[in-house]
């Protein structure tokens, strides 16, 4: 994963590049040539060395303890599986933590998208494309709501996603009955679930192209650099002739959009309806764009979320392997995402002091 | 230069030798001040004379760098502007500061803490009996304590504000610009109550901008320039045209050559009627090629809003906008797209990106410039930074590379920046809000020269500026605006900052 490139948006300070000195003296055409790539080289902060640093010793210890076990392929291919559907939302989410706002809709939505898919393959016998279809749809309508509660009404997007997250979960309730649906769902769906493509999950492809798509939109669009922009300073953004509403709107169907794919891929591998299926990816998400904003210099992005949604997984599996308790899992990653956070945003030491002053004596 | 007057009797307020510093910008420059009791003083200047700084030193609420505060002639600490109320420093802060859905009686107590019933339940009837005291002190004894401050007019907020800074009885009541967004009738209100203060011996600061109140109010003046205390003198002895005099500094200050230079004769930018909601009434205007026009006034009188009004940042309620005879839409993208651009006032909240390079600050707002091929909406990495490079050269600005963090540079340089974004729109009209505000003298000499520069190069320019020298120094053409409305035009050789400032200040003494 390359995940140091999220950082590119708006980077640190630069100081190692090949251009150190001032502008002024260096706007000649003539420069360039002399270093071609002319794309300046990035320094790791504390807080990103950090992140990885802290991965690679956690991936550490657990191989010592237990060999066996992650020295397995089939270990890595289960914590990449398990990673796929909390990853998907979790980046999603991000686009919407970009633009500076928060979604506390989309876990209502995966049930939603979930009761939706179900009911029309079980109930009504739709080919589970359709199925789908009408599942996005509705999540694209979710989305378009939260994004006018939030732009147009100017309600606080906190309150706006959980407004609408009561109402969806409403929503989902009456679609479902509320009781679970685990027949009349087609093999031809199941399939999805337990199909691999080059030794990976359906779900997990499912990941990397949204994860590359959403990546493409965030870090190399011009609309990406307006999301980051109207995040950071939105009244600048909208002076600049940003259509900021419009942009946060959406951040909001990204996420929602993301949450259905989620609930779609959770109904085929699960090859049922249960209630409540989408609380459980509420937390993970934000913790994971969260985690993730330590290794993008305090700043979201969604490789840095994809990261952290792996993180948290592989300390999850490797505490299960460890026979750790369940309540031991959760105060541990929920320590390590305060701490990874605490560090991103007062861990303004930067390592690469060092690594400049090497520089000098070479 | 008369030195200060003493007061008879011992100042219930003294400053000595006060001095505060931020960076190398000096705020207050040993400043020397007293209030003698009952006494009602003026405190005049220029917009960033340093009254605000220099109150806010004498008030707690930032800690002088040199020099002591008195209170009844014992020097104090004030840790704080909650402390500084303990000890009988009012203060009435310039902006409408009241929680809008609380009551009356509940702003007044806000500061001083509600009175208790045992030591932990709010005895509400104790607080509406003060409360209601208090509020007679200040007129407003006919409101009940509980109606909501949303409720209320303007001046009677700024009545509860002063009512709740007498909650801890004052022995000297700060009033910052009490008047600033007040009627004419409203202003009398005011200054019945701070007469009845001073019958009662409290004394009184008084900062305005008014000159004409702060005659008939006063009972001392004390002027301010550039941080330090130029002028103190009785008020009886001032005229406005004196007080215009002392406030500008007639003293020959050093004044860079001219910058002006005659426009074109093509019509760029013609406002017509305009007005939006912050905005008092419909205002027109030209603009031609080349040309600068400077639009004066006092803070709060209307020129940001009109800037806005203009460009689409707010939405306008009348008039329309034509930039070379084409109507323009009222939003920023229309505007930035018929070639209008607004480098707004402050740099921070409608300007920089602070978490961007200073290459993507440039680029930000022509972004589809850089694409690296029309149809794709793909920026380019190189074209930006090529782009970038050439503004950042053109326009000086000192940094290390243009992939440096915005925030790394100083204030002048955040604003050549942001000049360079716009300019990348390649805009006919340029909008500047205050282009100088709070950046060193260098930097402001070279943003004097590109303004000049880009006149020359046809473009046309609407300057805001406080500093009135730059308008006289820049300004072929200048409105001034007082309270929202065009108060005077004038033209080449009569744009000067005495004219200036005469026409600011409710048209008092004779311009030079």
């Amino acid at each position: 994963m390359d995940a140091p490139d999220v950082t590119d948006l708006d980077g640190r300070p630069r100081r190692d590049e090949e251009h150190a000195e001032p502008v002024t003296v260096d706007a000649g055409p003539g420069r360039g040539a002399e270093s071609p790539a002319r794309r300046p080289r990035r320094r790791l902060t504390v807080s990103q060395a950090g992140l990885v640093l802290a991965y690679v010793v956690v991936v550490g210890f657990f191989w010592s303890q237990r060999p066996d076990v992650f020295a397995s392929w089939q270990t890595w291919r289960g914590i990449l599986d398990a990673s796929a559907l909390p990853a998907i939302v979790a980046m999603g989410l991000t686009v919407t933590l970009i633009a500076g706002d928060f979604d506390l809709s989309f876990g209502a939505t995966i049930g939603l998208s979930m009761a939706v898919t179900a009911v029309l393959l079980s109930t009504h016998g739709w080919s589970w494309p359709a199925a789908a279809l009408v599942a996005l749809a509705c999540a694209l309508a979710i989305g378009v709501v939260n994004g006018v509660l939030v732009t147009w009404a100017n309600v606080n997007s906190l309150i706006a996603t959980l407004a609408i997250s009561s109402v969806v979960t409403g929503l989902d309730a009456k679609v479902s009955n509320q009781q679970t649906i685990s027949t009349g769902i087609p093999e031809s769906f199941t399939d999805l679930g337990t199909t691999r493509w080059l030794g990976l999950g359906v779900s997990l492809w499912v990941a990397i192209v949204v994860g590359a798509a959403l990546y493409l939109l965030v870090s190399h669009t011009e609309s990406g650099r307006y999301l980051f922009a109207t995040g950071g300073n939105r009244e600048a953004a909208r002076l600049a002739g940003v259509r900021t509403r419009a942009l946060r709107t959406v951040g909001m169907v990204a996420c929602a959009v993301t949450a259905a794919i989620v609930g779609v891929l959770l109904c085929a591998q699960t090859a049922s309806y249960y209630p409540n299926a989408g609380g459980g990816y509420l937390l993970p998400a934000f913790a994971a764009a969260f985690l993730g904003t330590a290794l993008g210099g305090g700043r979201f992005g969604i490789a840095a979320t994809a990261f952290g949604v792996l993180f948290l997984q592989t300390l999850q599996t490797g505490l299960t392997v460890l026979n750790v308790q369940p309540w031991a899992v959760s105060v541990v990653q929920g320590s390590v995402l305060a701490i990874a956070v605490i560090v991103s945003t007062s861990g303004q030491i930067r390592l690469p002091r060092l690594g400049r002053r090497r520089a000098v004596r070479a | 230069m008369t030195g200060p007057t003493t007061s008879p009797l011992e100042p219930v307020l003294e400053a000595r030798g006060l001095r505060k510093q931020y960076g190398p910008l000096v705020a207050v420059d040993d400043v020397d001040l007293t209030v003698g009791p009952g006494e009602v003083v003026g405190l005049v200047g220029k917009n960033g004379a340093g009254k605000s700084s220099l109150i806010k030193v004498l008030t707690g609420a930032v800690q002088p760098d040199a020099g002591e505060v008195l209170l009844a002639g014992e020097p104090v600490h004030l840790r704080g502007p909650a402390e500084a109320r303990r000890r009988g420093v009012g203060f009435v802060h310039q902006e409408l500061n009241l929680v809008e859905q609380a009551s009356i009686a509940e702003n007044i107590a806000l500061g001083g803490g509600l009175p208790r019933r045992a030591g932990l339940l709010v005895s509400w009837g104790a607080l509406h009996q003060r409360a209601q005291t208090l509020m007679e002190a200040v007129d407003i004894g006919h409101l009940d304590p509980r109606t909501r401050v949303a409720t209320l007019t303007p001046v009677q907020k700024r009545q509860v504000m002063i009512a709740a800074a007498l909650w801890h009885p004052p022995t000297v009541l700060v009033l910052d610009e009490p008047t600033a967004s007040l009627s004419e009738h409203e202003v009398v209100v005011l200054h019945g109550i701070v007469r009845r203060l001073k019958s009662r011996g409290t004394s009184v600061l008084y900062v305005s901008h008014r000159l004409d109140e702060v005659i008939g109010l006063t009972d001392r003046v004390v002027v301010m320039r550039d941080g330090a205390v130029v002028d103190s003198e009785e008020t009886t002895r001032l005229d406005k045209g004196r007080l215009v005099a002392m406030i500008t500094g007639s003293a020959g200050q050093d004044r860079p050559t001219h910058l002006r230079q005659d426009p074109g004769a093509e019509i760029v930018l013609d406002v017509h009627e305009v007005s939006s909601d912050r905005m008092v009434e419909p205002v027109s205007l030209q603009v031609r090629a080349g040309e600068v026009l400077g639009l004066a006034g006092l803070v709060g009188s209307g020129r940001t809003e009109l800037l806005r009004a203009i460009f689409g940042a707010d939405s306008r309620r009348t008039g329309e906008v034509r930039v070379g005879g084409e109507v323009v839409g009222c939003s920023p993208s229309a505007s930035l797209r018929s070639g209008i651009a607004l480098l707004s006032e402050d740099r921070l909240h409608g300007g920089l990106v602070t978490g961007f390079t200073i290459n993507r600050n440039i680029t930000f707002a022509s972004l589809a410039r850089f694409r690296h091929a029309r149809w794709l909406p793909l920026p380019s990495g190189r074209r930006e930074r090529d782009r970038s490079r050439d503004l950042s050269a053109d326009l000086a600005v000192k940094a290390e590379s243009v992939d440096a963090p915005v925030m790394s540079l100083s204030g002048g340089n955040q604003q050549k920046v942001l000049l360079a974004r716009w300019l990348s729109t390649e805009p006919r009209v340029l909008l500047l809000d205050e282009p100088t505000l709070g950046i060193d003298i260098e930097a402001k000499t070279e943003i004097y020269h590109l303004l000049h520069r880009l006149a020359g190069e046809g473009f046309a320019l609407v300057v805001v500026s406080s500093e009135f020298p730059e308008l006289e120094l820049l300004c072929s053409r200048a409105l001034v605006l007082r309270e929202g409305r065009v108060v005077a035009e004038l033209e080449g050789a009569d744009v000067t900052e005495t004219a200036l400032l005469h026409h600011c200040f409710d048209g008092a003494g004779s311009p030079a």
